[in-house]
């Protein structure tokens, strides 16, 4: 039985059409009522669906083999798993971003706002540009328009958000899309498993898309 | 003295076999401070898992560290001109920092160090040990090999170097074949380098059919050198628990050669890291020697295979505060002979398992 940690939200059920696609349903899902465990024994996969950020904890604390969690958060969390697959969805930006108009002033520690402090840190570490960071965890965008930041490091999608609010992306970090995490001992001891699900999801062309 | 070994802990009996195994093959316990100077680890900062390392200033006004590592200072004990083959091996307390949390850990922590004129004989030995060691925790276990040599030949083949080669190997850590081939492409390797790279990431299996493939990846002169190394190595040890798995990439400025990684099917992660590091000697002035060595991580092994300890049934012996404290020995080391673990007190209701009331005179169950 492969224990497979999905991402609960809009990006677990496109990841979960995916998986069904490729020859791994489960009856119910996704998402139909608040149950948190979904179990297909004839395809042999057990599904558990998580916040999206503490899927790789699962997975890397082996309470699941296999996982599906954004680079986002793999970056940020530095998380100790296997990146097996690019699954080609849940596409975004992480990115800076500022007021319209918005110029750095060097003579002064430039203040971050975001829930990315890792990525931030990092980020600005390579350039050698002293920081504050502010974290926070939701509304990012407002940091900047109500002066409690310079700039924020967040997710950018199709920078809807940024623009209603008379934001604009200064310069993009990385590029993020959902993969598939897997454990490092349950590679060993599942190999099998966890490789007829790679080849799987790959036959279905999810690599890439 | 006759101790029963059923009231040791699964940890305490597993250290007194390693012991017995490490000995076996003509190792010595190698005792040593938990202190380091600090600049053993300023010098060799990539060798560690970990930059955050517990320093303070010694009254003598010298930084030192709680040592987050052991071989560094093993090695640094070798006598650089000794000719002799230094087998030692240590069951020691490590200092670092855990993962995802902001404080530091105690990790007990046993290993060995073979350092001097090294042969393929010792490594093989070595990857024998490890295979005992994690036998010993879980018959359920896998030795993962790899060979720097076959990756660093396989990177050299597809024209990559600095920066690059560091993108590439840290994508072959995460075994991720996209990042990979993205980071090969951006890089400006060709196509089938690129696509030859993302592969590497994917070999991994059992020992024989593994080494076949990989093969395929590489047909250089410094590649079939490093896999028929690692055949020779590999040959004698219990092939039906050994990989093959190129993503073991320890750092390339200390270690060389074959490296390998134990795994357990009830910890989530790696327990016994290992490898050759004759870089490491020759970066302390030792040249000319070369070196293997592996350490057991003993925290994870404890949460997965740690049971609970038959403890002696209890009894307490109650007395009179003012009570003859020969009388009271008497009665404790009667009870304690029966097999029990005996507790002395005053305090009425402070009883634990059967009352010995010598207060009377009496016993009562």
């Amino acid at each position: 039985m492969l224990n497979i940690a999905l991402p609960k939200g809009r990006l677990g059920s496109t990841v979960y059409a995916i998986f069904a696609a490729a020859g791994y349903p489960a009856l119910g899902m996704p998402e139909t009522d608040r149950k948190l465990v979904y179990e297909n024994a004839e395809c042999g996969v057990k599904y558990f669906l998580v916040k999206p950020s503490d899927v790789a904890t699962y997975v890397e604390r082996g309470a699941a083999d296999v996982g599906v969690a954004g680079s986002d958060v793999l970056f940020e969390q530095g998380s100790a798993v296997y990146e097996l697959m690019d699954l080609g969805v849940g596409r975004c930006r992480v990115a800076v971003a500022a007021k319209n108009g918005f110029a750095d002033d060097p003579s002064a520690p430039l203040r971050v706002a975001t829930k990315y402090v890792n990525t931030a840190r990092d980020y600005y570490k390579k350039l050698n540009r002293e920081i504050e960071l502010i974290e926070l965890h939701g509304s990012i965008e407002l940091a900047p328009i109500l002066g409690l930041s310079d700039v924020i490091v967040d997710i950018v999608e199709t920078g809807g958000t940024l623009k209603e609010n008379d934001l604009s992306i200064v310069r993009v970090i990385r590029e993020v899309s959902a993969r598939l995490i897997a454990n490092k001992t349950s590679y060993r001891f599942k190999q099998g498993e966890i490789a007829a699900l790679v080849k799987n999801l790959e036959s279905r062309g999810g690599e890439g898309k | 003295m006759n101790i029963d070994l059923s009231t040791l802990s699964a940890a305490e009996r597993l250290t007194l076999f390693l012991r017995a195994l490490y000995e076996s093959r003509g190792y010595c316990l190698f005792s040593m401070n938990r202190l380091e100077e600090y600049s053993l680890y300023v010098e060799n900062m990539n060798f560690l898992q970990s930059r955050d390392i517990i320093v303070f200033s010694d009254l003598d006004g010298r930084l030192m560290a709680l040592k987050p590592d052991i071989t560094l200072s093993i090695a640094k004990s070798i006598n650089g001109d000794s000719a002799s083959l230094e087998k030692l091996y240590y069951h020691e307390n490590v200092f670092r920092a855990a993962p995802h949390a902001r404080e530091y850990r105690e990790i007990p922590q046993t290993g060995l160090e073979c350092i001097g004129a090294v042969t393929d004989y010792d490594l093989a030995e070595t990857l024998y040990l490890a295979q005992r060691t994690l036998g010993a925790i879980d018959e359920n276990y896998v030795l993962d090999v790899s060979h720097l040599g076959f990756v660093s030949a396989v990177m050299e083949a597809a024209g990559a170097d600095g920066a690059l080669c560091e993108k590439l190997l840290s994508a072959l850590r995460r075994k991720a074949p996209h990042e990979l081939e993205r980071a090969a492409k951006k890089g400006g390797l060709s196509g089938e380098a690129s696509e030859k790279l993302a592969r590497l990431a994917a070999v991994s299996g059992d020992f024989e059919s593994t080494l076949a493939e990989a093969e395929t990846l590489c047909s250089g002169r410094k590649a079939k050198a490093a896999l028929k190394a690692l055949h020779n190595i590999c040959a004698p040890l219990d092939q039906t628990r050994l990989r093959l798995d190129f993503s073991i990439v320890s750092d390339m400025q200390y270690y060389n050669g074959v490296v390998f990684q134990g795994y357990v099917q009830k910890v989530p992660n790696p327990v016994l890291f290992g490898g050759q590091y004759d870089l490491l000697l020759e970066k302390m002035g030792k040249t000319g020697k070369k070196a293997v060595g592996f350490a057991l991580y003993l925290d994870g092994i404890g949460r997965g295979y740690g049971e609970p300890r038959a403890l002696p049934p209890r009894a307490t012996v109650l007395y009179d505060e003012g009570e003859d404290p020969g009388r009271v020995f008497a009665a404790v080391n009667a009870e304690a002979a029966k097999g029990l673990s005996v507790r002395a007190v005053t305090d009425p209701n402070d009883i634990l398992g059967t009352l010995i009331d010598i207060r009377k005179g009496e016993k009562n169950a």
